[in-house]
């Protein structure tokens, strides 16, 4: 995808900023970082994508910028500014949730309230967070649902979610985060558990909408693919924590963090077809058992005894260009 | 929904039919009513004489064949303690026995759901503490004692209602609190752990992430799916207040109800007495759980129930 | 920096090495690691400890009254701080019994009978339950209905029905207890089973040619331990409660032995004159214990619920 929008030009407006976000949640053996000082922004009309394999914190990590953490995790730090204002606080966050940023979850089927119709789900948010009235909220209800792409929405209104195919079922999530006319919208891996070729329905919709609406979008994914075909940026996530920063091309042409590495050889490409598919080596995380040093350091094949003693800070190695990884901050890039 | 409810009501009736036949075998073959009501002195001739009249001295599958008619056009046998209708001294009671029922939850549901939601709202705060604390000291009291309780603290102390009996509306204050406090702390427990984990589940997370508040998410998202284990917790514990509490707290308040009946008449060594209690409460048992499925499914039309 | 902080630190716990979860020593580890932490099941362990104590050496204890010597003169004594002496620190009985020996001489008959009914129950219920799961068909058929049947029929009706007919007992108040509890076992036991069933270890015994009964009883019961011991400690906790109730309606205990219901029934006649503290105290002794059991309960569960809830936030796919 272009990288059109994502130039640094004084036109994008800094919506969302998130600075050393922290989630803890508790175990028997102590506190566990599902999120570890995360830092970033996202700009008016951006598309910025965060990639990383289950348990690296990407949905904690989601809700968290909401404000929201489930019991018995919290929030240890860090602060979230939409617009400038504090979203951490209650009342800044029943403002912004839905309203300016929207959520759509990976799993419609359960993420759609089983016991309402499709259309009490749309006029409850038509109605008690738009603050339409009336015959309005059907007629938007349905402007709704032909938007993201759904045929005979009159019929589709008194519907259950489980009557509803995955794909019809996601669409009439993306209509509800759409409700509210959000400005940013974070899509967390909004494509898992559907076929191919739905998948790549959805994005396209999702991608169409954004540009069409001017919407942001913040999507979440674990593997390169999806956002490769989405974002102008992406960030890749390890064990809570950001380990690399990079414009969508730059991370394709030339990854710098061996994760990355890792991440970009496991994606399947058509133009090398019957190549092979390299996964990581080593078992994903386990979270409870950390090294003291960097995260990754156990399944990495350039680690040092550096690499075991402290977890390496993510610095900026070149314009809009940063890793966390001790063999990339000596050099320069190639 | 018709065939459903028609497999549903003869499943019951079969239960109904098996525990009365299980109450004719130990109260028929291995004792017999003209025993119970002797006492152990008596001469042999004496004890022939009173089985001649209860008709015990017939073969039992004549008996058995006598019981199952009668109870088919609600002849329960004949009370030897009272010489009356084992069914009308029953029926007569029954009244009193469903006040108290109804007294006990009403206080259930009043105390139980707003605890739940309540301990659920501030999940893991003062209120959620608290709510726990109370339903830990409820639960752990016997119904009996907490009845004493109240008669000594709110009768005898504050004078502020009758201590026994039942004469009207305000006599019937004490023994419903007697028995709903241990119910509504089950209850108020099983509301909170069932909103909690609603919550917790991705629809909920969704109406949240709308910007919903956390106590309209409670109210409208995730009550109308607890409703149906509520309603099924609610049923079972109306089930243990006829077969448990309202036998002790009619005893506690001289209540004039079916349970106290039920005492008295083995204090007065009249076994089809007892045997006619007993068959009501557990008829009563199985309509309640009958009642419960029916409006479960009404909730949840998914429910299918076997 | 770590990224795990705990208040033992990192190396402590339960996490290190290869990791054996299930074995005995680290699970024993484990729940002792865990008790440190709840007050809850502090308290229970104390409670229960204390009545044990009270149930086993009660006659032995010193200072403490003969539970049987009735004294007219010092009937209906106040406790102590109500106008009473430190000879009766609880205050005495209708017929000058000393209500603090009475209590401990109760504890006794509520921990022989609801252990004894407990014992049964699950005896009886996770036998049927093994049986119903692993053999399924007909037999389960039947057990499940039994079960159900005995649902809809509550234990204090067949103990109405019982004592009617046998006059009243303890080893009748035992029965009672024991068939209005068997079948929350059997049920328990028997999901249990349906879902280890088809677990590999089962299968391979199978194919070894191992018998049911080996493989119930070495394979299946094993991994139902924990939870029947939870489910045991719950249901102790409502039979406490029965023979308290049974006693107090006269269908239990016998005087002149006595029991906490027993104590409550005669001393009703007192509630409302100069006499509160008998029906008070031996409620209170019910309900005390009875709570500690429950403490108990709900930290065995908060226990097994602690180890499940980490499992969720660890695995949930993307967390």
């Amino acid at each position: 995808m272009s990288g059109a929008n994502s130039g640094t030009g004084g036109r994008t407006e800094r919506l969302l900023e998130v600075r050393e976000l922290t989630v803890g949640f508790p175990t028997r053996d102590g506190i566990v970082r599902g999120v570890d000082r995360l830092t970033l922004n996202v700009g008016s009309h951006e598309r910025l994508g965060v990639v990383g394999e289950s348990g690296s914190g990407k949905s904690v990590m989601g809700l968290a910028i909401l404000g929201m953490v489930l019991p018995p995790g919290r929030i240890m730090g860090g602060s979230v500014r939409w617009r400038g204002e504090d979203v951490l606080d209650p009342a800044v966050a029943g403002r912004v949730r839905g309203r300016e940023i929207a959520m759509i979850f990976q799993d419609p089927m359960v993420s759609l309230n089983p016991l309402k119709t499709v259309g009490s789900q749309l006029r409850e948010l038509l109605r008690r967070r738009v603050g339409l009235q009336g015959p309005a909220i059907r007629r938007r209800s349905l402007e709704l649902l032909d938007m993201v792409g759904i045929a005979n929405p009159g019929d589709r209104l008194k519907s259950y979610a489980y009557e509803l195919s995955g794909g019809m079922r996601q669409r009439v999530m993306i209509a509800t985060a759409l409700a509210c006319e959000p400005t940013l919208v974070i899509a967390d891996e909004p494509t898992t558990g559907l076929d191919v070729t739905i998948q790549d329905q959805i994005l396209t919709l999702l991608h169409d909408l954004s540009a069409e609406l001017g919407m942001s979008v913040l999507m979440i994914a674990h593997d390169l693919g999806v956002v490769a075909q989405f974002c102008d940026r992406v960030q890749v996530m390890y064990a809570g924590r950001i380990v690399e920063r990079a414009p969508i091309n730059e991370m394709f042409a030339d990854p710098q963090h061996p994760y990355s590495l890792g991440l970009l050889h496991s994606v399947p490409r058509v133009d090398r077809h019957g190549g092979e598919l390299t996964g990581i080596p080593g078992e994903p995380l386990d979270r409870a058992r950390f090294p003291p040093g960097c995260a990754f350091e156990p399944r990495c094949s350039e680690a040092r005894d550096l690499c075991r003693d402290a977890p390496p800070p993510l610095l900026k190695i070149a314009a809009m260009r940063s890793v966390a990884c001790y063999n990339r901050h000596g050099e320069t890039r190639a | 929904m018709l065939r459903w409810l028609a497999k549903r009501i003869i499943a019951a009736a079969l239960v109904v039919f098996v525990v009365t036949s299980l109450v004719f075998v130990v109260t028929h073959v291995f004792t017999d009513p003209a025993t119970v009501s002797l006492p152990l002195e008596a001469t042999e001739e004496h004890r022939a004489q009173r089985r001649a009249a209860l008709g015990i001295d017939r073969p039992l599958g004549v008996q058995y064949w006598d019981f199952v008619s009668g109870l088919v056009v609600g002849d329960l046998g004949e009370s030897y303690w009272q010489n009356q209708p084992a069914s009308k001294l029953v029926l007569e009671r029954l009244p009193a026995t469903l006040k108290l029922v109804a007294g006990a939850t009403a206080v259930t549901l009043l105390l139980a759901a707003p605890m739940g939601m309540l301990a659920a709202w501030w999940e893991r705060r003062f209120a959620d503490h608290a709510v726990l604390g109370f339903s830990m000291a409820a639960i752990s009291a016997p119904p009996f004692w907490i009845g004493y309780l109240l008669i000594i603290v709110f009768a005898v102390q504050l004078g502020w209602v009758p201590t026994f009996g039942s004469r009207g509306f305000v006599s019937l204050i004490l023994p419903s609190f007697a028995i709903g406090l241990a119910s509504a702390g089950r209850l108020a427990q099983m509301t909170r752990r069932g909103i909690v984990e609603e919550l917790r589940k991705p629809y909920a997370v969704t109406a949240l992430s709308r910007g919903f508040s956390r106590s309209y998410t409670i109210m409208h998202h995730t009550f109308r799916n607890v409703a149906s284990g509520f309603v099924t917790m609610t049923g079972w514990e109306v089930t243990r207040m006829f077969t448990g509490y309202t036998v002790v707290i009619e005893f506690v308040f001289a209540w004039p109800g079916v349970g106290r009946l039920a005492v008295q008449a083995i204090e007065g060594r009249d076994l089809i007495l007892v045997q006619a209690a007993v068959l009501v409460l557990a008829t009563l048992v199985v309509l309640t759980n009958l009642l419960v499925d029916i409006a479960r499914r009404l909730i949840d039309p998914r429910v299918e129930l076997a | 920096m770590t990224t795990v902080e705990g208040p033992m630190g990192p190396t402590s716990g339960t996490g290190d090495g290869e990791g054996a979860p299930s074995g005995s020593v680290t699970a024993l580890a484990d729940l002792r690691s865990h008790l440190r932490k709840s007050k809850a099941g502090v308290s229970g362990i104390v409670i229960c400890s204390l009545f044990v104590l009270a149930a086993v050496a009660g006659p032995w204890l010193p200072l403490i009254k003969d539970p049987t010597e009735q004294s007219l003169p010092d009937r209906l004594t106040p406790p102590v701080g109500w106008g009473g002496t430190w000879a009766h620190p609880l205050g005495t009985d209708q017929l000058g019994r000393d209500i603090l020996a009475r209590l401990i001489d109760g504890a006794r008959i509520s921990l022989l009978v609801s252990v004894t009914a407990v014992v049964i129950a699950a005896v009886l219920g996770t036998v049927l339950g093994l049986v119903a799961g692993y053999v399924g068909g007909r037999i389960d058929t039947l057990i499940v209905s039994a079960a159900d049947v005995q649902m809809a029929f509550p234990g204090v009706l067949a103990g109405l029905i019982l004592v009617a007919a046998f006059g009243p007992s303890v080893w009748l108040v035992i029965i009672v207890i024991s068939i209005s509890s068997w079948m929350v076992f059997t049920r328990v036991g028997r999901s249990l089973v349906l879902t280890l069933k088809t677990s590999l270890f089962v299968e391979a015994s199978e194919l070894a040619g191992a018998p049911s009964y080996r493989i119930m009883w070495r394979h299946l019961l094993p991994n139902l331990v924990s939870s029947l011991i939870t489910l045991c400690v719950l249901e102790l906790a409502a039979a406490i409660l029965a023979e308290s109730a049974f006693a107090f309606l006269g269908f239990g205990v016998q005087p002149p032995r006595s029991s906490w219901g027993l104590m409550i029934q005669q001393g009703r006649n007192y509630v409302t004159d100069d006499g509160w503290w008998i029906v008070t105290f031996a409620g209170l002794a019910i309900s005390v214990v009875v709570l500690g059991v429950n403490l108990l309960s709900l930290w065995l569960q908060s226990f097994n619920d602690v180890a499940e809830r980490e499992q969720i936030i660890l695995e949930r796919p993307g967390a």
